[in-house]
């Protein structure tokens, strides 16, 4: 490529400096707004699990389906209340985000039904359906909406 | 190619990017009210992050409401062009600020308001390119615009690569996302679809590799328009179809802007035919080139000295 045609169109200019720089800029930095890597579903995952409610006949449901909240204490995410830490996969802020709707959404009554708020953990080592085990996470009373 | 003297009149190719940057503010607006609101909520419920004072001090009503309002006045500011690179780079600030404040009261980052950010953290890169070359036009903001949308799918990728090579386009971490994210109790036509990408190898395989390809492959989104227009239209079906099969997992800024700039939708309502590329002496844009690359290349320099230090003091 000549020298005019290296530098003749200022937009590939622009347009490579503002990507390397980006990418250079977020590798370094990870998540500093406006930068980003991105990484939210980067590993390699042999498992996954999400925070749901179990009622008593065993039918699992998202925990925005219930209302009226009364749990016996505080629920724990810890990962080494379900197994091994690292033995299996789950996202934090997902996790917080179901707790956080059982707490804005508590109550003082027990008008509610029993459920157990569990963590669902699907496990991927084989190909078909995952194998699941329920992890009970605490016990609690609600209202289905 | 495009040699000769400067040219000093307003868009060097005669299409004017006024949409382009009116969508841009617009976006950046929703993210303001967006992140101040949940902020606050989550300063409100305060309960599970434990004690975060500043962030709870800057997720109060009056300190959030003042700095959602600081990025509204001045991406209005904005997005009428007075003082751009100014009031562009004080809505980014106010924007990074909120979400860094959400984010710490949040338990992570939501990464739905970052696309925003690096679009117009592109677009301000771009018009100062532009204003160094003694222009008054867009051409090459817009250039920087589609670049640092371009980035963030080439981030997302390059992620994936770095993180779990090549072995992230097996079936399991799709079906991990998948899991993760889909509602446990859905019964619509599209937990079957969900069902499908968890329960069969073969289609999981397929969408992670598609998902790859569509990622890095996003480099091709800055080479020109048709190639945008292929890219932009991968890249929105990337981002349906990880609505459709989490049902939790909706970039709509991302789309927005990918809708925006992806078409030229100017052209296509006036019924013109292509622009030529801008004239731009090679000569002023290697100049500047260095010097605007030199300041990028420091501050990447530096955030990797910062990064190295911190990592040494652990």
């Amino acid at each position: 490529m000549d020298r005019r045609g290296l530098w003749g169109d200022p937009r590939r200019v622009v347009s490579a400096l503002a990507m390397a720089g980006y990418v250079g800029i977020a590798f370094a930095v990870h998540n500093l707004y406006p930068f980003s890597v991105f990484d939210m579903y980067s590993r390699a995952q042999t498992s996954a699990s999400r925070v749901v409610v179990r009622d008593g006949a065993g039918q699992m449901a998202e925990v925005e389906r219930y209302d009226r909240w009364r749990c016996d204490g505080a629920i724990d995410l810890s990962p080494a209340r379900c197994g091994v830490p690292g033995s299996f996969s789950y996202t934090p802020y997902i996790d917080a985000s179901r707790i956080g709707y059982i707490a804005a959404h508590e109550t003082g009554d027990a008008a509610g039904q029993p459920v157990d708020v569990v963590r669902r953990i699907w496990w991927l080592d084989a190909p078909g359906a995952p194998r699941t085990t329920d992890c009970v996470l605490q016990r609690c009373t609600a209202v289905r909406r | 190619m495009h040699g000769g003297a400067a040219v000093t009149a307003g868009a060097q190719d005669g299409e004017s990017r006024r949409l382009l940057r009116l969508a841009l503010a617009g976006v950046a607006a929703v993210d303001a009210v967006l992140l101040a609101v949940t902020a606050h909520g989550l300063s409100a419920e305060a309960t599970l992050h434990g004690s975060r004072p500043l962030a709870q001090l800057l997720a109060s009503a009056p300190v959030v409401v003042v700095i959602a309002g600081v990025a509204l006045v001045a991406l209005a500011s904005f997005a009428r062009g007075r003082a751009p690179i100014v009031t562009g780079l004080v809505a980014i600030a106010a924007l990074g600020t909120l979400e860094s404040t959400q984010a710490s009261l949040f338990a992570g980052h939501q990464r739905v308001f970052f696309a925003t950010g690096a679009t117009l953290a592109g677009w301000l890169f771009g018009l100062a390119f532009e204003r160094r070359m003694g222009r008054r036009g867009e051409t090459l903001a817009e250039a920087g615009a589609v670049a640092g949308l371009a980035a963030t799918y080439v981030d997302s990728g390059l992620s994936k690569l770095t993180t779990a090579g090549w072995l992230w386009a097996d079936a399991n971490t799709l079906r991990s996302a998948v899991l993760t994210n889909h509602p446990v109790d859905d019964t619509s036509p599209l937990a079957s679809y969900a069902r499908l990408v968890v329960e069969n190898d073969a289609v999981a395989h397929g969408l992670a590799a598609a998902t790859l390809v569509i990622q890095l492959g996003a480099v091709v989104y800055v080479l020109g328009p048709r190639l945008r227009m292929l890219w932009g239209a991968l890249l929105l079906a990337f981002h349906v179809n990880v609505a459709l099969v989490t049902q939790d997992i909706f970039y709509f800024q991302a789309c927005i802007l990918l809708l925006a700039f992806s078409f030229p939708w100017g052209r296509l309502a006036r019924a013109r035919a292509a622009p030529s590329p801008p004239a731009f002496a090679p000569e002023q844009t290697r100049a500047v080139a260095l010097r605007l690359g030199g300041w990028v290349a420091a501050a990447a320099g530096a955030a990797w000295l910062v990064r190295g230090v911190i990592a040494v003091g652990r």
